[in-house]
């Protein structure tokens, strides 16, 4: 759910790289840190142990364009591939507004592809969430090595389902479509966000306004 | 009485947005395989992705053109599984007479993974049919986000060196090809997926409205958590330069006609991967702190310095330490960063470099190792797991006192000492390599432990926006 702040008129929108272990969400956050302007980013926060696996999540906050006279907040986040973690991506997934579900395309992978993608609708589930309610992109991951599975079955194995969505051949190690599938699950993201939410483009939120008491009042409370 | 407990219960999730009819249609799919089909695959292949305790051969003894045959609906039902286990009884009945005894069925009787490859290679294209009834995302094209300008940059930066290795490699591409996994085409009746690259022609076009600098667009919560390997710093660096390469040619590209586009399903670039490889792994520049290191004279431990007792506990709070007389570094400090632009990894990189330390390690304060490790002859790994525990034990009781808060304690022992700084949840522990740490060092790693405890996040802390 996205929080829209009309105070200081901005939106914020989470955007979780969900996959399983050692799929290249890290390094999918780490090349959109590396490419996005220094001034419109905070810092990647990454949580990761000495094997380089996320520990907990990683965290990389964008500052964006305006929409309609708010300023749009992308904050990204990854979540531990690792089964044990189920809590914390469960945590991490909580509110999230779009999901770029990144799967690896090596052939040994394809069972640990199918097992994430069924947790991610479970955990979505157990939000009371279908997935096919949140704006979702699947990324076929580490296109570039040799022992992998042709696209086409990927997509028999993942998408196929009712509503289909839209999938990228990525290289995450070199930002190959890295951004053509942020960029994806963003336009789905904010179509739907400006037809759910007609924001109002001048005129602010009534506020309310204490009244003081007359003294007569004063006296009868 | 007492309720039932929740493990009776029936599980059942109610998941919005699919309706019982959808359920109950993926509960019974419509197999396409008519009963009693076959599906030819070559044995070698599969036995050789077989584990070693199923076999009393190796698979190199398996005739290249020895073949099995296994029921298509078995296989077909597990195609989407993404994992094909065929029952080892079954299997055994299939393979051929005399293949039989190379098979060793065991007790628990595993059953047979089948090669994925080598099944896709030998299935009817038919078979991998999608949904009939498949609705695409609604795509709004043209819809501006933040990333559209990067996503095009990107995708004209990656056809771009895909057209241009394309001629110079012309005469190895058949040796790339014949490297790559068999291509099975896709199935007829599923079309080709949608892979969709991002429109290169909309980056010219596009503008986005500079954001406005809104005093909140500081978000103070992050300068906690700054966070750039060293290692990354020079990835930056050095991918920019071939990216504004690419702008530079950007108006011939422009004018180029379209014609080496490849496919406009697939992403252009898959065919090319060895590029985009080379130009991040090999211009990385060695780190300061090794070379520094490296250079540095080796400082031999004082014997008459030691401290005789079996253990000596040490502990010392920061007046302490501003009080004590500094020695001079021996070994050259490493380049400090003024920023907290370093991660655990660094910081014990940087620790390591600092005169009269031998090896660090980064702990949380539940005992899991963060980064850095250790000697093995040391084996201080149980050590350093509980340190954390006893230095917020004797925080507790000095932070009444006038010494304020503990930074750090040093365990002693005839041949080794190992210091302990903590702040907040983050612990660094340093084995010396000389028996008393010089003040400069033990200054600065206290303050790096400092540093390390404002990136990371403490546990009391919100880690996600609720």
């Amino acid at each position: 759910m996205s929080i829209i702040n009309y105070a200081s008129r901005e939106i914020q929108f989470k955007i979780v790289y969900y996959g399983p272990a050692l799929c290249g969400k890290t390094t999918n956050l780490s090349y959109i840190h590396q490419r996005i302007n220094p001034a419109n980013r905070g810092d990647l926060v990454s949580l990761a142990t000495a094997a380089d696996r996320t520990l907990f999540f990683d965290f990389l906050p964008l500052n964006a364009v305006v929409i309609k006279g708010f300023v749009t907040k992308f904050q990204l986040y990854t979540v531990p591939g690792q089964v044990i973690y189920n809590a914390t991506r469960q945590l991490v997934l909580r509110s999230a507004d779009g999901i770029v579900f990144v799967g690896d395309s090596q052939w040994e992978k394809m069972e640990e592809n199918v097992e994430s993608f069924k947790n991610l609708e479970e955990n979505l589930a157990k939000q009371n969430v279908a997935l096919d309610e949140v704006p979702c992109v699947l990324q076929y991951n580490k296109r570039d090595l040799s022992n992998i599975a042709p696209v086409h079955y990927m997509e028999y194995v993942l998408n196929n389902r009712k509503k289909r969505l839209q999938g990228f051949e990525v290289i995450s190690s070199t930002g190959q479509n890295v951004f053509a599938a942020l960029n994806a699950v963003s336009q789905i993201l904010l179509h739907k966000f400006s037809k759910q939410n007609e924001v109002p483009s001048t005129v602010a939120p009534p506020v309310a306004i204490p009244v003081e008491p007359t003294p007569s009042q004063g006296a009868q409370v | 009485m007492t309720p039932p407990s929740d493990a009776l219960k029936p599980k059942l999730l109610l998941v919005p947005g699919v309706t019982a009819a959808e359920t109950a249609e993926k509960k019974a799919p419509v197999s396409a395989v008519p009963a009693g089909a076959k599906i030819s695959l070559g044995l070698r292949p599969v036995m050789q992705n077989m584990p070693s305790f199923q076999l009393h051969r190796t698979a190199e003894s398996v005739a290249p053109e020895a073949r099995i045959e296994l029921p298509l609906a078995l296989v077909e039902s597990q195609l989407s599984s993404g994992r094909i286990a065929i029952p080892v009884r079954l299997f055994q009945e299939a393979l051929p007479t005399d293949y039989k005894e190379l098979l060793v069925v065991d007790a628990v009787e595993s059953p047979v993974l089948l090669p994925l490859q080598e099944v896709l290679k030998n299935l009817s294209p038919g078979l991998l049919k999608m949904r009939d009834d498949q609705v695409s995302e609604e795509v709004a094209e043209g819809f501006e986000t933040p990333f559209s300008i990067k996503a095009a940059e990107d995708a004209k930066r990656f056809s771009e060196r895909a057209a241009d290795a394309e001629t110079p490699v012309a005469s190895a591409a058949p040796a790339v090809e014949a490297a790559k996994t068999p291509e099975v085409k896709p199935p007829e009746a599923a079309k080709a997926p949608e892979i969709k690259a991002p429109e290169v022609a909309k980056a010219s076009e596009v503008k986005l409205p500079e954001a406005p600098k809104a005093p909140e667009a500081k978000q103070p919560e992050l300068t906690k958590v700054p966070e750039l390997k060293p290692l990354e710093v020079a990835k930056v660096t050095e991918t920019k330069q071939p990216e504004q390469a690419v702008q530079a040619k950007q108006i011939e590209i422009a004018k180029a006609p379209e014609a080496k586009e490849p496919q406009v399903a697939k992403a252009p670039e898959v065919k090319q991967p060895e590029l985009p490889k080379l130009e991040f792994k090999l211009p990385i520049a060695p780190k300061p702190e090794t070379a520094v290191e490296l250079a540095a004279p080796k400082i031999e431990p004082k014997p008459e310095a030691r401290i005789e007792p079996a253990l000596k506990l040490k502990v010392e709070t920061p007046n302490e330490l501003t009080a004590k007389t500094v020695a001079v570094p021996t070994k050259p400090a490493p380049e400090q960063k003024s920023d907290v632009n370093t991660n655990a990894k660094a910081a014990v990189e940087q620790a390591n470099a600092l005169p009269g330390v031998a090896a660090s390690v980064v702990i949380f304060e539940d005992g899991l190792n963060l980064a850095g490790k250790l000697s093995d002859d040391v084996q201080a790994g149980g050590l350093c797991a509980m340190a954390p525990t006893i230095l917020q034990r004797i925080n507790r009781h000095t932070v009444g006192t006038k010494y304020g808060p503990l930074v750090s304690m040093t365990l002693s022992w005839n041949d080794a000492q190992l210091s302990f700084f903590m702040t907040g949840t983050v612990c660094l522990a340093a084995l010396h390599s000389e028996p008393v740490l010089p003040a400069e060092t033990h200054r600065q790693l206290a303050a790096k432990t400092a540093e390390l405890s404002r990136i990371y996040t403490q546990p009391g802390e919100k880690h996600v926006d609720h």
